[in-house]
């Protein structure tokens, strides 16, 4: 399919992804680019100054908070507009219930991996250009405390801990991709089944804000500065993954299909 | 081909859909079903397809079970409810999309299709700027480009003008000589003893052939 073809089919996915770069982008603007400096006055470093790297600037704190939302809308509406319109019945058709599957879940997943990566990567390497790759100080205590999980890796290979971070954030938005569209699939009003996904996280980040550290918020768990406190956390976000998979196929596809 | 449907019933929240529906489709003839609204016809056409799951009976298209030894039939064009494409792309790019599918059929097939039904002169619109009897075009140019053995249309005479329904009924015709099983789902009884070869009534979830 070609590039006119894919935009006009995921029109919401790209509008999504646009908004994901203009949140990056201007962080870099702000946060590297007009400012040598840090927050805390600490010389720039790329692994503290990306938008992963610190809640220092707002746009930090804007996107990983409306990360869900920009998911959901990437994938939500365009499917259940196309689910509307009885679109998804000239594609079953033309191929076996497995092949449709396997497609329908790669791509659901692969839509809402890149469009969470994409931005991410792309400020993570604009901030690259600018400042130097130093190796996070322990000292300065800006990273995952020695407690957390991760912390010796980001400390002795950053650039590893990062990539695999940029790409935990990924798994996540496919699995929250799956979810929105088991939603779409089950519930008539696929505006509302949308928006679900952020308004459960956004009950979520409002429960966890009610703890002290708040660590079980998304925005602190999907944060590479952050990492996670505890193995539970990251039992917790797998079982997310594995929920949207039982879900996806559960309840999205047995409608479907 | 030869279409066995042997006891179907399909229940939806206790409501009776599909009763028990027992009938033979062969090829090279056109079929009509009319019905009212709500009397069953799409949901019928719907389990042709494999597109919806039979609450008991079975489907057998040349001996083989749908949805057990196929999931859908192996050569099917159809047209249910009202035709849907994404709309920023125009006629040749919708069906190239679906054609890509199965890769069977080449440009020029795709072109021969639009033409066909008679919108190559609106063949560069994009989709969302159709009026309802060109989506219905565009509908039925999907649903006979890849030349199916079976095509399943429902009320697909719906918005358009006189001059496509000529087009249309030719269309009928050339896909009947080709060999097509044609099964054609209308609440116009008028319509469907002009079109078809056999007629039958869907009352109540029943098929009755009249």
């Amino acid at each position: 399919m070609d590039f006119k073809r894919f935009v006009s089919i995921h029109k919401f996915w790209m509008i999504s992804l646009v908004l994901g770069v203009i949140i990056t982008t201007s962080h870099f603007v702000e946060g590297v680019l007009y400012s040598e400096y840090d927050a805390y006055g600490i010389p720039g470093n790329a692994y503290i100054s990306w938008i992963g790297g610190s809640f220092f600037y707002s746009q930090s704190y804007w996107f990983y908070f409306v990360l869900p939302l920009l998911v959901s809308v990437s994938v939500g509406l365009d499917y259940g507009i196309l689910k509307k319109r009885n679109y998804f019945f000239q594609y079953k058709v033309r191929m076996t219930k497995k092949r449709y599957m396997l497609l329908q879940g790669a791509k659901v997943f692969s839509l809402g991996f890149l469009v969470i990566t994409i931005p991410l990567a792309w400020n993570f390497i604009l901030t690259m250009m600018e400042r130097p790759l130093l190796y996070p100080d322990p000292l300065v205590a800006i990273g995952p405390l020695s407690d957390e999980i991760g912390a010796t890796l980001y400390y002795s290979h950053p650039m590893i801990y990062t990539m695999l971070y940029i790409c935990f954030d990924g798994i996540f938005a496919g699995a929250v991709a799956f979810i929105t569209v088991a939603l779409c699939a089950i519930i008539e009003n696929y505006f509302l089944a949308t928006m679900l996904p952020f308004v459960i996280c956004y009950i979520l980040y409002t429960i966890g804000g009610l703890f002290e550290d708040s660590y079980f918020t998304l925005n602190r768990l999907l944060m590479p500065v952050y990492g996670a406190k505890s193995v539970i956390e990251y039992l917790v976000a797998a079982s997310v993954v594995v929920f949207s998979m039982v879900a996806w196929i559960g309840l999205g596809l047995k409608e479907e299909l | 081909m030869k279409i066995e449907v042997q006891n179907i019933s399909k229940i939806i929240n206790k409501n009776v859909i599909l009763d028990d529906i027992s009938v033979d489709f062969i090829s090279g003839k056109i079929y009509g079903i009319k019905g009212r609204n709500g009397s069953g016809k799409t949901v019928f056409l719907k389990s042709l397809c494999g597109l919806t799951r039979l609450t008991a009976g079975q489907i057998l298209m040349d001996g083989k079970r749908l949805g057990k030894d196929m999931d859908f039939p192996e050569s099917v064009g159809f047209l249910i409810e009202y035709p849907g494409f994404p709309g920023g792309l125009n006629a040749f790019d919708n069906l190239k999309v679906l054609a890509s599918i199965k890769q069977r059929i080449s440009d020029d097939e795709i072109q021969s299709a639009i033409s066909r039904v008679g919108l190559e002169q609106d063949a560069k619109k994009k989709y969302r700027q159709y009026s309802l009897g060109m989506k219905q075009k565009l509908g039925i140019a999907a649903a006979i480009m890849e030349k199916p053995e079976l095509l399943l249309l429902d009320e697909p005479m719906n918005g358009l003008d006189d001059d496509a329904v000529m087009k249309f009924k030719k269309i009928l015709q050339e896909e009947k000589e080709r060999g097509a099983l044609i099964i054609i789902v209308s609440h116009d009884l008028e319509e469907l003893e002009m079109l078809s070869d056999e007629l039958y009534q869907m009352k109540e979830g029943r098929l009755e052939k009249k």
